[in-house]
């Protein structure tokens, strides 16, 4: 009887640990074709239901900073360019049956940041360390995630880059026509804080015209193979100036737009024309009282106005190295 | 001297009967493009057709018809009768036709009873006036701006010469559809694209499907009803001059309607990423749109070939195209940006000078 009881009361214990087991769903993370790349250097990855995971504990070896907060069961993730990398994996040393299952992962109510984007569904999990889609890393500031079908590869990239978005004062008067503008910046003594908390020098602005030159910015993004137009419009690594003659300024603006169309250096069929020397003797930018020349221009109409961009014969990594800029056209 | 007069006056007389019917028959149908398009405009003489939305009062606008003088740069009102657009389609299918009356398809303020919009054809005189009720809008197409089609009788209809004639070769046409794509009439003739798309083939009149293509309808000889074997699929065409142009996608190609010999007027390189996506001919000069992906940027113009010499080499016409609704008319292209049914502001822009026109529509 007493043996009987025992057996029943093992036979219920299982079942209640099955149970439990049951509860927490697995599943199975397996190995894939792809690889992953971040800047450049591969990174261990798996295939989770079509998506290519990588665990985000390995993302502290290429430069990610990675902070858990219990009380909110949150890991925050944020990548660091400034961080030491010291990733050495070599996907080659590793004899991985594609298909295989890798490890099983199990579900958590622990969930990822990512710049201060919470990632989407499920969250899991092995061994304690949760699982990140590299799709997800996309969500950073300046990186991009590309996927490459022939190659089979999955890469995050980080483009650095620095922009001035001059504080022009638009509400100025536009009432005369106009067919020149001078713009000069110089680094006052205060740092603004972007939006990820990182301190950026301020600049002052003074003109002449400049409140008919919209989303005026001058930039800088180092040249890589990521393709991103609105930051790098001449894909070279050189500091580029853009700026917009909207609509409602056309009119107004027409002789200056005269001026800079015939100025252009690429036509509107995307063909280099020999047209610098023109460029240069209407458009003079000097960088910290120094003279520098100007390598392209091109135009970009569309139904907000004209949209100019200037490249300048110029690469200039670190924005704490310019203290001013002037940029006139006549 | 009497003997002189006479001779004098009778070589007037043959002049003008024998030009005349020349000049009729080689106006271009200025329309063509801009029908297939939607209509939004007209042109006619350097004189440019448009409905211009004003206010009528506090919270109510409405549509007028004005026209723009591309010489002079003036804008006219043309009728003072109110329209409003049919909120189904939002487009006009304004020509200006050889009887001197600019049609178009819209809902006329006073003409709306309660819970109806009747989205009506009406037509106002190229010197003003008065708006005239013409027909319900899915009642007839044009063919040209000579010749409509008459979707409930299956008739042709001369608006200059008032003739009436049968179709006795195919069922009704869809005169919507029809709209939609380059079906033309030159010298009597319709060229009918069978398929208006592919899930509505035109019948002959037993019931019989035609086979996709082209085909010339004389309307005066029915039994001469044929399809012209083209070496390649038609996108759009044309016909001017005796000869039929269409486009491939990468080539604009001239048919001879008289020896059945195609020559190759354009022709760029065949990817996915390059392509000619419009085109239409007036007073011999081909424009064309062509779109190029040069290092990952799209670069858009609309360019010109002469048709007449040899050898003769694409220019660009007007610079930097941009937005997805194209027009073009006889010294205008016009373009808007449309997303999800909604047009944009138009940008007009002259064809032969490139330059900018500041219409307010």
């Amino acid at each position: 009887m007493m043996k009987r009881l025992l057996k029943f009361i093992i036979l219920f214990y299982c079942m209640i640990l099955m149970g439990n087991i049951a509860y927490a769903e697995t599943k199975n993370v397996s190995y894939s074709d792809i690889t992953a790349y971040i800047n450049g250097l591969p990174i261990p990855s798996y295939n989770f239901y079509g998506t290519t995971v990588v665990i985000a504990k390995d993302l502290e070896n290429y430069g990610f900073d990675l902070n858990y907060v219990d009380e909110k069961r949150c890991l925050y993730i944020e990548y660091n360019p400034d961080k030491e990398v010291t990733a050495n994996y070599d996907p080659q040393k590793y004899n991985k049956k594609i298909g295989s299952v890798a490890f099983p992962v199990q579900t958590t109510d622990i969930y990822a940041r990512i710049d201060g984007i919470s990632t989407r569904g499920t969250s899991y999990s092995v061994n304690g360390e949760l699982l990140i889609s590299m799709n997800e890393l996309k969500e950073q500031h300046s990186c991009y995630v590309t996927w490459y079908e022939k190659e089979r590869k999955i890469c995050f990239d980080y483009v650095p880059y620095w922009e001035i978005y001059p504080e022009i004062d638009y509400e100025k008067e536009k009432k005369e026509t106009i067919s020149s503008f001078v713009i000069e910046f110089t680094k006052t003594e205060q740092k603004e804080t972007n939006e990820f908390g990182k301190g950026q020098p301020e600049f002052q602005v003074n003109g002449k015209n400049e409140q008919y030159l919209s989303f005026f910015r001058i930039i800088w993004c180092e040249k890589t193979p990521v393709r991103d137009f609105s930051k790098n419009w001449f894909e070279n690594g050189k500091i580029t100036i853009d700026f917009c003659i909207r609509e409602d300024t056309i009119l107004k603006a027409e002789q200056l737009i005269q001026l800079l169309n015939s100025i252009l250096t690429i036509n509107s069929e995307g063909d280099v024309i020999e047209n610098i020397a023109a460029a240069n003797e209407h458009i003079k930018v000097s960088i910290n009282g120094e003279s520098v020349s100007v390598s392209a221009v091109e135009l970009r109409p569309d139904f907000d106005g004209y949209t100019y961009y200037i490249e300048l014969d110029k690469e200039i990594k670190n924005l704490d190295e310019i203290q001013s800029i002037t940029i006139e056209c006549k | 001297m009497k003997k002189m007069k006479r001779i004098i006056s009778m070589l007037l007389l043959c002049s003008i009967i024998f030009l005349q019917p020349i000049y009729a028959a080689e106006t271009p149908s200025t329309n063509q493009s801009n029908i297939e398009n939607g209509g939004y405009f007209a042109e006619k003489n350097h004189i440019f057709y448009y409905l211009k939305r004003i206010e009528v009062e506090e919270n109510h606008t409405a549509l007028q018809l004005y026209q723009y003088d591309l010489q002079t740069q003036t804008d006219s009102l043309l009728c003072e009768d109110y329209f409003q657009y049919e909120p189904s389609t939002s487009t006009y299918g304004m020509r200006v036709c050889e009887d001197e009356y600019i049609y178009f398809h819209a809902i006329k303020e006073e003409d709306i009873k309660e819970n109806e919009y009747n989205s009506a054809y009406y037509r106002v005189s190229v010197n003003g006036g008065k708006s005239e009720y013409v027909c319900k809008s899915k009642e007839i197409a044009f063919f040209s701006d000579t010749w409509i089609y008459w979707t409930e009788k299956n008739i042709f209809y001369n608006l200059v010469t008032k003739e009436i004639v049968q179709n006795t070769v195919t069922n009704s046409l869809d005169a919507i559809l029809l709209q939609e794509n380059s079906s033309c009439e030159y010298r009597d003739v319709i060229y009918l694209d069978a398929h208006h798309i592919n899930m509505f083939p035109t019948t002959y009149k037993n019931g019989q499907p035609l086979e996709k293509g082209i085909y010339a309808f004389p309307l005066h000889e029915q039994n001469a009803f044929h399809k012209i074997e083209l070496e390649e699929e038609a996108y759009n065409f044309q016909v001017h001059d005796n000869n039929l142009y269409y486009h491939t996608g990468n080539a604009i190609k001239q048919y001879s309607l008289q020896n059945h010999t195609t020559k190759t007027i354009v022709e760029t390189v065949k990817t996915e990423e390059e392509t000619i996506y419009n085109f239409v001919i007036y007073n011999d000069i081909v424009y064309y749109c062509h779109i190029v992906n040069k290092n990952g940027k799209y670069y858009s113009n609309l360019y010109s070939i002469s048709l007449k010499g040899e050898q003769n080499q694409p220019v660009v016409a007007v610079p930097y195209l941009f937005g997805s609704q194209t027009h073009i008319l006889e010294d205008v292209v016009c373009r808007a940006y449309v997303t999800r049914g909604y047009i944009g502001n138009w940008r007009i822009f002259n064809i032969h000078t490139g330059k900018r026109i500041f219409i307010t529509i």
